[in-house]
């Protein structure tokens, strides 16, 4: 690109050069500590930080310039310069490192430019363990700036069919360069940086005073950088979640939130079907009284016969007048024909008073059982009721006794549909708290502030 | 793991479907601690 000054400030050129036809290597000495330095991108590289004393060196020309002096700092640097990596079908080799922050936060991070001589530039971005590989875009999308509190919408950058949700806007700070880069670019420089996310992928807008640069930014996990650079160990564990992190339960949870409701539909239209189906027969509803002075025979009451038809359960609804006490009855259901009895109990306590928060009441004055596996014959019942109050003092009870067969018994629905809810409902919540995770990190993460122009106020 | 739900959700139903058409009631024998319907018994006046 004879003739073309690249920009300042940071930003790399909106293109970079075309690669070299004849991959080559320039060898000089660093004017500021006399290492020895090489040069891959001949012809490409203007830029070369030293990695032994930190100066900036200007190497657009045959001699190279001191344009600033560094400090020797310890900085983490996971993939030295010279590693080579296999992307998109190609080996690329790192030529330099350059670390920036976010002027704003402080939330640094280092990107890596990756060259290939006949594929050109690409970079690798790493921030707390998360990685992304980062390729210039081809084309310019669509901006569209509104936002509204009211009803959630952000900016948004729309390429390629896709719709990309506007996720931070950040003023970048560069604090060091180590190795090559195709554009000056030194300590201090500053950028105007807008990322809008989709999943893997993250549009980045760079922007100074003179051009506007679109990066596409597509996540990739440790583990895949490790395996494209064949490292010999792993790299240092991802913290937090990225804002190009693709979300493992979102699809986890889309699978299964369609099976839920289609499960849903299916327990309901069982459960109707079930109600429809049952024979919900009442035998019989009798008003009883107990009597604790009668004698042991007389308390006994025996009620039917009752004729049952075909096979499935009964239900004893009982209804008693308590006041402070207690009422129990042993039922047993006598099959007349087989002489087989099923055991029943009904019982219910009934409490109230007056203490200094004012009435109190406790229990209930109705209580039920349920017996399966009654199947059809001539049945009589056999009660033994027995009622007595707080001081355990039998006392007199009026109770109501009703009787059904084949009543519905919906339970067993519900029961299987909280079951089956449990997982997607857990699913739903990781895949919502990963979400927030993420959003946390953005320009529109809730603030404990309460001004009117928060993003979580209702207005 | 979907596949898995899915297998396990409806042998759940199903299983819930027959134990209703039956009478049986899980919820009720958890609150009685009767699980299974020990059968009736030689009735004795």
């Amino acid at each position: 690109m004879a003739g073309d000054l690249p920009p300042e400030s940071g930003a790399p050129p909106a293109s970079a050069p075309p690669p070299a036809s004849k991959p080559s290597v320039r060898v000089f000495q660093c004017p500021g500590c006399g290492a020895t330095l090489n040069i891959k991108a001949v012809g490409q590289t203007i830029t070369v930080g030293c990695g032994s004393c930190g100066a900036t060196l200007d190497t657009s020309r045959e001699d190279v310039q001191l344009v600033e002096k560094g400090q020797v700092l310890k900085r983490r640097i996971d993939l030295p310069i010279g590693t080579r990596g296999q992307f998109e079908g190609s080996v690329f080799e790192i030529l330099g490192v350059m670390g920036r922050h976010d002027e704003a936060s402080g939330y640094a991070w280092k990107e890596y430019l990756l060259f290939n001589p006949y594929q050109g530039f690409r970079w690798l971005s790493e921030a707390g363990g998360q990685w992304s590989y980062v390729s210039p875009l081809k084309g310019v999308p669509k901006v569209d700036d509104s936002i509204s509190f009211k009803t959630g919408m952000k900016p948004r950058a729309e390429l390629g069919g896709r719709t990309f949700v506007h996720f931070q806007n950040s003023v970048g700070i560069v604090d060091f360069v180590i190795g090559e880069f195709y554009w000056r670019v030194r300590k201090g420089d500053k950028s105007k940086l807008a990322d809008y996310v989709d999943p893997p992928d993250l549009l980045s807008c760079e922007t100074n005073e003179s051009e506007r640069i679109w990066t596409r930014c597509t996540y990739l996990t440790p583990e895949a950088v490790g395996a494209a650079f064949r490292l010999p160990n792993p790299l240092p564990y991802a913290i937090g979640v990225a804002p190009n992190q693709p979300n493992p339960y979102l699809e986890r949870w889309r699978g299964l939130r369609d099976t839920w409701f289609l499960f849903t539909i299916a327990i309901l239209v069982l459960f109707v079907l079930h109600k429809i189906r049952s024979p919900h027969q009442e035998l019989f509803e009798e008003s009883l009284h107990y009597e604790p002075t009668a004698t042991a025979a007389e308390k006994v009451v025996r009620l039917g016969p009752y004729e049952i038809t075909g096979n499935g359960n009964f239900e004893l609804d009982l209804h008693a007048d308590l006041n402070n006490s207690y009422f129990d009855a042993d039922v047993d259901l006598v099959n007349d024909s087989t002489g087989e009895a099923h055991d029943m109990q009904v019982g219910a306590e009934y409490w109230s008073g007056y203490d200094s928060d004012g009435s109190w009441s406790e229990g209930s004055t109705s209580g039920d059982d349920l017996e399966t596996g009654i199947g059809p014959g001539t049945y009589h019942l056999v009660i033994t009721p027995s009622a007595a109050n707080g001081a355990n003092t039998p006392t007199p009870v009026s109770y109501r006794l009703k009787g059904v067969r084949g009543v519905s018994v919906g339970s067993n629905f519900f029961l299987a549909w909280l079951i089956l809810s449990v997982y997607p409902l857990f699913t739903f919540f990781r895949s919502s708290a990963f979400e927030s995770e993420r959003w946390s990190n953005s320009d529109y993460a809730p603030s404990d502030s309460g001004d009117g122009d928060d993003w979580s106020s209702d207005d | 793991m979907q596949k898995f739900y899915l297998y396990f959700g409806t042998l759940l139903i199903f299983l819930a479907a027959v134990a209703s058409s039956r009478g049986y009631s899980l919820w009720s024998s958890v609150t009685t601690g009767r699980f299974s319907p020990t059968g009736p018994r030689a009735y004795h006046k």
